[in-house]
């Protein structure tokens, strides 16, 4: 049981992956749930964290900085900075510690509208999966990122 | 190698085409109970691709299946090593 709910143990991850050490320092992770990618989940902001792998020839500064100007312009994280919140993470980047035993860089990113983000990032690979889900993703607030991260990448 | 996808289909790809998902996690403390004991955990909330961007297959087991990862399949749980 699960919180009171049936659940069904169907795997075990191997001792290569040490997937707290690498995205949550100092934490531990003792077992793993799915996450749907759904508008409800998009909405969920601060807590969620997106990973990435970087395109082929951006090396992780390009794509860190690009990641900054997106964070930067997204609506929620501003909302909720001028109110003096808590914001779930910085707009930061990292490559794994164990991205090069497992197929190549990495970026992940904590991010506050992470559908939006990745949906305009170029430095991260096109998205081939959960398109429909960013489709959901207000228009206006896409617009509005991609036109700040214009602006944004412009500057540098 | 087969996984599932959000879209609501399952997709065969090979590994290297798995680049550009979009894994999201989100941490949280949960209890596990057997008839035995309860334990207070901390889970991960992970979407149905993160494995295969990291190229991590299972000790044990498998991976969620495609209605695990989208929330229509039976409630599903993957363990770490450790615990």
């Amino acid at each position: 049981m699960l919180n009171s709910h049936p659940a069904t143990v169907v795997g075990v991850l191997p001792r290569t992956l040490d997937f707290a050490s690498v995205f949550d320092p100092g934490t531990q992770m003792d077992l793993f749930v799915p996450l749907p990618l759904t508008k409800r989940s998009n909405a969920w902001g601060n807590n969620l964290t997106l990973i990435g792998r970087l395109k082929p020839s951006v090396n992780l500064a390009k794509a860190a900085a690009e990641m900054t100007v997106l964070g930067a312009g997204n609506p929620p994280y501003r909302s909720q900075k001028r109110q003096g919140g808590r914001i779930g993470g910085q707009q930061d980047c990292g490559v794994s510690r164990f991205a090069r035993g497992h197929g190549g860089q990495r970026v992940h990113a904590p991010t506050s509208y992470p559908h939006a983000i990745l949906a305009c990032c170029a430095s991260v690979e096109p998205l081939t999966l959960g398109l429909d889900e960013i489709e959901r993703v207000d228009a206006a607030s896409r617009l509005a990122a991609r036109d700040e991260r214009r602006c944004g990448l412009n500057s540098l | 190698m087969t996984f599932a996808s959000n879209r609501g289909h399952q997709q065969s790809r090979s590994s290297s085409d798995v680049a550009g998902c979009v894994p999201l996690y989100e941490a949280d403390n949960v209890v596990l109970s057997s008839a035995a004991e309860n334990l207070r955990l901390t889970s991960v909330s992970v979407s149905g691709n993160l494995l295969p961007l990291l190229c991590v297959t299972p000790l044990l087991g498998r991976p969620f299946t495609e209605e695990e990862s989208n929330g229509t399949g039976p409630r599903a749980v993957v363990l770490d090593h450790l615990t």
